[in-house]
């Protein structure tokens, strides 16, 4: 697969730069990038639609991570699960940890970890599944009810 | 990177199932086996935090030792003492009433 360009929105400006992207250790691909104004240095990407089947990701989801040299966070969205699809996808940021990874849901108390991210974002999405699940059973929570806004299943 | 205190933080002397065997003991919360253990603490008939132990880890990492604790709701210093035995269930609960959960 030939890499594509990358769009990235500079913070507070929401100004589209481009840039190429260069290969990353886990795949190439088009990615647009969105740095969010007023968060620091976070980014978040997605994989572009136009990504075809034969490339070998998925397309929509967060299998691919792009790793910055330049910004202290890697964030994927995650929108499509093993048995669910997120009607609005879940910002995770993936992180080394001690010899493994770890990847954190920034809007739910979730996490998975692994040998390597690809690992540790698809135990983060069987957590993502379990709480759903949990959550549909009954309403016996003290304090989780805005996750179910969240999650919806699709 | 996210940078965590260089504290007390205990992580290194424990394994996953410590962690586990410890909230199954003292909060009496029941693990499902899945592709991670992850069971609920229950306080005054509802669910009120879920916690989530990988397998096969020693020691806990330390961003996953975090984690943890943020998923029991308290600090990484609580953890700590939740695992070292000084923090009990009565003291845990005093510290989620006390955070409105």
């Amino acid at each position: 697969m030939t890499p594509g360009p990358a769009t990235l929105i500079g913070p507070h400006q929401r100004k589209r730069i481009t840039k190429p992207t260069s290969r990353s250790g886990y795949g190439t691909g088009r990615l647009v990038m969105h740095e969010e104004s007023g968060v620091g240095s976070s980014l978040k990407f997605s994989l572009h639609p136009s990504l075809g089947m034969g490339s070998g990701l998925r397309i929509g989801t967060a299998t691919i991570l792009r790793k910055q040299t330049n910004t202290t966070l890697n964030v994927v969205k995650i929108q499509i699960l093993n048995k669910y699809k997120l009607l609005k996808p879940l910002d995770a940021i993936v992180d080394p940890d001690d010899g493994g990874f770890i990847a954190r849901s920034i809007d739910l108390p979730l996490y998975g970890y692994g040998d390597d991210p690809t690992e540790a974002v698809q135990a983060l999405k069987n957590e993502i599944e379990s709480l759903y699940d949990d959550l549909m059973t009954d309403d016996n929570f003290t304090d989780i009810i805005h996750a179910k806004r969240e999650i919806s299943y699709a | 990177m996210i940078i965590l205190p260089i504290s007390s933080m205990q992580n290194g002397k424990y394994h996953t199932l410590d962690v586990k065997k410890r909230c199954e003991d003292k909060l009496d919360i029941k693990f499902r086996s899945g592709s991670e253990f992850n069971g609920w603490f229950w306080l005054d008939g509802k669910r009120a935090a879920r916690v989530t132990v990988p397998k096969g880890r020693k020691p806990v990492p330390r961003g996953t030792y975090s984690s943890m604790a943020k998923q029991l709701k308290i600090s990484v210093h609580d953890f700590d003492e939740f695992m070292d035995c000084p923090l009990t269930l009565e003291k845990y609960i005093k510290i989620l009433k006390a955070k409105g959960i």
